[in-house]
């Protein structure tokens, strides 16, 4: 429909109100599309260019007597020192995605395009991982799987006889990191995979069977193809993820020899003497490999978005018959993954939690629920609930604003500015949350947001727009943009637009992607790590401090406390406005 | 679509919790966003008042309310032990574990020169770093009552005062050493026996800790070199051992059993799992360096009537004793004997107990030699950081 039709068939205009659309440019875009390059620039970019700033400096954050060097780069760039750790951490965060992203769409496929038995159940159980801290996960798997004293090479060495330093399974090696960590990744390339399959016209499998194909050939014929980009997406987002892990292999890879790249950022501001600029210096190494990882990414996103097929008919597509075999190898699969991601896990910190000291035999210890009595009443856990609480509420809230802000002026808004606005809403996810929290010590030391919950939820608030952004933004394509138009016809200004007809449409979503920011943000370790203070200690950090004192049992303890909320939150969310999880992936 | 009037809730009474709970989250959350201020330091006093003075500051640190303690030990076990002062004196302790004596040091001095007061009192487990901290006027200035009862070449004089000492015994899991190796650790003398370390038989058994993780931890290698050479460490890389991230991580790992054996371990963080009944034993060369964790009250500490009080408290022979007995360690006072569980057991009685090595803070060469040692050892051990 053209601007002159619009306009032939609009009612009259009440005098003093503007047509929507009859003046469009510059000052139709300027008040949507400058103040968000403004918020992106100080939010992304601010953190960023200080990354760099202290890599180029002699002291650490906030020394005046700091001076410009470029000591920390040449150790960095110019010296072999590190290239293993690099290849190293290269290599750790491709197999991750690979394993990940594999595992991903065939249960993807599996929920989505088969006749697979509980397959709404079995999409809840495959998303659950997420619920679950990689951090705890790994405290869980040491006591599990540890070679000398894991409780399942105990078992094994007691069923077969076996000497003491035999082992079934050794989780503390970079292929058990990459196992850990596969098991909370996962549920990422599901959920790209499945909304792809999802947003496919079936009728191209129906095509394809009609012409004799089997269910195989349309599988990697016509089905694969479709959701290529998707997988590529995946890879690439798990690729940038697995990058910037540095909680597992922190309690894993104890056995010296690699580390990988954001473990050794960390040990940086750790270990004795401090080397802040250091950090830093690795911290650009780590942008510059992420967003190669993010070039690819935004490449597979946009060849995604051209294999959507919206259609104005409703279908239901029909399910690939599986067979009785078939049938209990793929949920046999897929129950044994959520028992290892998620049952296993805190089983054992159930466990750990009533141990006095850490111990993988049952027999040697007496149990006892003092810690929980102790841990339960101590004022540091209320006041980590009451700022993971907060953090939890506003960060998600914050975020899916300005996501949809940035998803609208992409994809509906006019004038110029929308591809940067694109660009800069994009680039935290090239960002490990550690980076973006080594960025924000440098930029905000000497401002009175310092050591503030604020300062918390600034930096997740960035590291967590590209996940707001993006679904919005799937939301809102989904909207034809006919029902915005009639709006505007009906003389509706563009914001009443906005509030009654787009908002209202994107609503499910909307709240779905809350509830997943809110996981998040009450599970993050990386950034929070960095930037907590006497005043805003998250239960992730207590946690995380309380496995680094080595009390293991209170670790547990919190983490099941953060999990506990995480689920009460979610209950309620179901409960007062039906939002579900997998709506995300819808 | 299923809206928000599709839920099971009616909708005026979800937008009034809804409001409610905004309310309050906002309120919530500008508090949680709020800084206090500090104090003059000049008008402070630098030892205990007496009479009307004493009850002036008593009420001024009440009024204060809380403290911030950066710390690096167990946070339980220090939340256990300040309960009584927080009683006492209706002052609330805040302890920030920082997560290690290194990164204790780091963030206050980085928010001392940025001017971000934060800290009241730090606990800091490295008496190199006290003594840069004093330099830097970092330490805000405090004679304790008892002040003269502690190691006088330990204390900063009205700055530093060592409430505890540490010191790394080799360290093993009784359970899962056998009665020979067991015996083999100890040589004739009933010392430890370090060169049995470099036998294959440890490999995948063995850890050692980083000397960058804590200046003691530099501080022992450095001893251990000295007296054995680069050849024992050379030997124990050979063996490929585990290097965990902390001593309490070590400690833990041991109590498990996943590491057979460590090096040496700090007797803070193994006797916490020593006191609760795990398998750990250790035993001491003829020398040991020990660090002390030095208490010392912040310069411009936010609360500083409180912090004052606190160190006050501190400092006391019986606080002292019970911080000893929770931690399992060595009082910072000679006039104390601490029963912890560890000095009550068996095999700690017929220890030989090592000569304390504590000048090595202010040993220029250790302080010079630092950069070289630790390149050397992450080569040897092939550590990177």
């Amino acid at each position: 429909m053209t601007l002159a039709t619009l306009d032939t068939a609009a009612p009259p205009v009440p005098a003093g109100r503007r047509r929507p659309g009859a003046r469009r440019f510059p000052l139709a875009a300027l008040w949507l599309n400058a103040p968000l390059i403004i918020i992106l620039l100080l939010l992304v970019v601010m953190p960023l260019v200080f990354v760099i700033y202290g890599a180029l400096q002699s002291s650490m954050p906030g020394d005046p007597a700091s001076s410009f060097t470029l000591q920390s780069l040449q150790k960095v760039y110019a010296s072999s020192w590190y290239v293993s750790t690099y290849l190293g951490t290269a290599a750790l965060a491709a197999g991750i995605a690979v394993s990940s992203t594999l595992l991903g769409s065939i249960f993807a496929w599996l929920v989505g395009r088969t006749n697979v038995p509980g397959g709404g159940a079995m999409e809840v159980l495959l998303i659950a991982p997420l619920f679950v801290s990689p951090f705890l996960g790994a405290i869980a798997w040491v006591v599990l799987a540890g070679p000398n004293a894991g409780m399942i090479n105990d078992l094994y060495r007691a069923i077969t006889g076996g000497g003491p330093r035999d082992y079934l399974i050794n989780i503390m090696t970079p292929v058990g990191v990459g196992f850990v960590v596969l098991l909370y990744y996962t549920p990422y390339a599901f959920v790209f995979v499945l909304s792809a399959l999802r947003n496919m016209d079936p009728s191209l499998e129906e095509a394809s069977y009609l012409n004799g194909a089997n269910k195989l050939q349309t599988a990697l014929r016509v089905t694969f193809p479709v959701i290529r980009p998707a997988v590529g997406a995946a890879f690439f987002f798990i690729v940038v993820l697995g990058c910037g892990i540095f909680t597992v292999p922190t309690v894993l890879l104890t056995s010296g020899g690699f580390a990988p790249l954001a473990e050794l950022i960390q040990r940086s501001f750790n270990n004795y003497p401090p080397q802040p600029a250091l950090g830093a210096a690795l911290g650009t190494v780590m942008l510059i490999v992420t967003s190669i990882g993010i070039m690819f990414y935004r490449r597979s996103i946009a060849q995604a978005a051209k294999f959507v097929t919206l259609t104005g008919k409703g279908f239901r597509p029909r399910p690939v018959r599986l067979g009785a075999a078939a049938k209990v190898i793929s949920v046999a699969a897929m129950v044994i993954f959520v028992m290892l991601g998620v049952v296993l896990p805190y089983a054992t910190l159930l466990f750990i939690s009533v141990a006095p000291y850490s111990s993988s035999g049952a027999d040697a210890i007496r149990f006892s629920f003092g810690t929980w009595w102790t841990v339960l009443t101590s004022a540091s856990l209320h006041s980590a609930l009451k700022n993971s609480l907060l953090v939890g509420i506003i960060v998600p809230s914050i975020t899916v604003v300005l996501g949809l802000a940035v998803s609208y002026a992409v994809n509906r808004g006019r004038g110029p500015g929308r591809a940067l606005i694109d660009y800069l809403s994009t680039i935290p996810v090239a960002v490990p949350g550690l980076i973006i929290g080594v960025g924000m010590v440098w930029a905000y030391i000497t401002t009175p947001l310092y050591a503030t919950l604020a300062l918390l939820v600034i930096a997740f608030v960035c590291e967590y727009l590209p996940y707001a952004s993006r679904m919005s933004g799937n939301a809102m394509l989904q909207i034809d943009k006919s029902l915005e138009e009639a709006s505007w016809i009906n003389g509706a200004g563009k914001l009443q637009t906005v509030w009654k007809v787009t908002v209202p449409l994107v609503r499910q979503t909307v709240l779905a992607t809350w509830l997943m920011l809110f996981i998040f943000a009450t599970r993050e370790i990386s950034a929070a790590v960095v930037l907590y203070s006497p005043n805003s200690t998250l239960l992730s950090v207590l946690s995380w401090n309380y496995e680094s004192d080595g009390s293991m049992s209170q670790a547990a303890i919190v983490g099941l406390v953060q999990t506990a909320l995480m689920l009460v939150v979610a209950a309620l969310s179901r409960l007062i406005f039906r939002v579900r999880l997998g709506r995300v992936a819808a | 679509m299923t809206g928000i009037r599709g839920g099971l809730i009616g909708g005026g009474t979800r937008r009034t919790l809804l409001r409610i709970g905004g309310a309050l989250g906002a309120g919530a959350f500008v508090t949680a966003c709020t800084k206090s201020g500090g104090s003059s330091e000049a008008s402070l006093p630098v030892s205990l008042p007496t009479g009307s003075a004493l009850e002036d500051m008593m009420a001024a640190a009440r009024k204060e309310g809380t403290i911030v303690v950066y710390i690096s030990v167990n946070e339980q076990m220090f939340e256990d032990w300040v309960k009584p002062f927080s009683e006492k004196f209706g002052v609330k302790v805040h302890p920030v574990n920082t997560g290690g004596a290194a990164a204790t040091f780091t963030r206050w001095a980085q928010e001392w020169n940025a001017k971000q007061y934060q800290a009241d009192a730090v606990l800091l487990a490295d008496p190199s770093a006290a003594v840069r901290v004093d330099k830097a006027g970092m330490a805000g200035e405090w004679i304790p009552g008892e002040g003269d009862k502690f190691d006088p070449g330990l204390v900063i004089k009205g700055k530093a005062y060592p409430l505890i000492l540490n010191a790394c015994p080799m360290t093993w899991n009784s359970a899962k050493v056998t009665a020979e190796e067991a015996a083999n650790l100890f040589t004739k003398d009933g010392l430890a026996n370090y060169a049995y370390l470099t036998d294959p038989r440890w490999q995948g058994r063995l850890a050692v800790l980083a000397p960058h993780g804590v200046p003691i931890f530099q501080a022992e290698w450095v001893r251990l070199v000295k007296k054995y050479g680069w050849g024992l460490l050379e030997g124990m890389a050979r063996n490929k051992p585990a290097i965990p991230s902390s001593s309490v991580a070590a400690s833990d790992q041991i109590a498990r059993g996943e590491i057979n054996i460590l090096a040496f371990d700090p007797t803070t963080a193994s006797a916490l799992s020593i006191g609760r009944g795990a398998p750990v034993e250790y035993a001491w060369d003829d020398e040991a360096a020990v660090t002390a964790f030095d208490m010392i009250v912040a310069n411009k500490a936010p609360h500083s009537n409180a912090a004052r009080l606190f160190q006050e408290w501190c400092t006391t022979a019986a606080n002292v004793k019970n911080l000893c007995e929770l931690l399992e360690a060595i009082p910072g006072r000679d006039d104390i004997k601490p029963a912890t569980k560890t000095s009550k057991l068996a095999w700690y009685q017929k220890l030989k107990q090592p000569k304390l090595i504590s000048d090595w803070t202010t040993d220029p060469a250790f302080a010079s030699g630092t950069q070289d040692f630790l390149d050397r050892w992450a080569k040897t051990f092939n550590y990177k950081r």
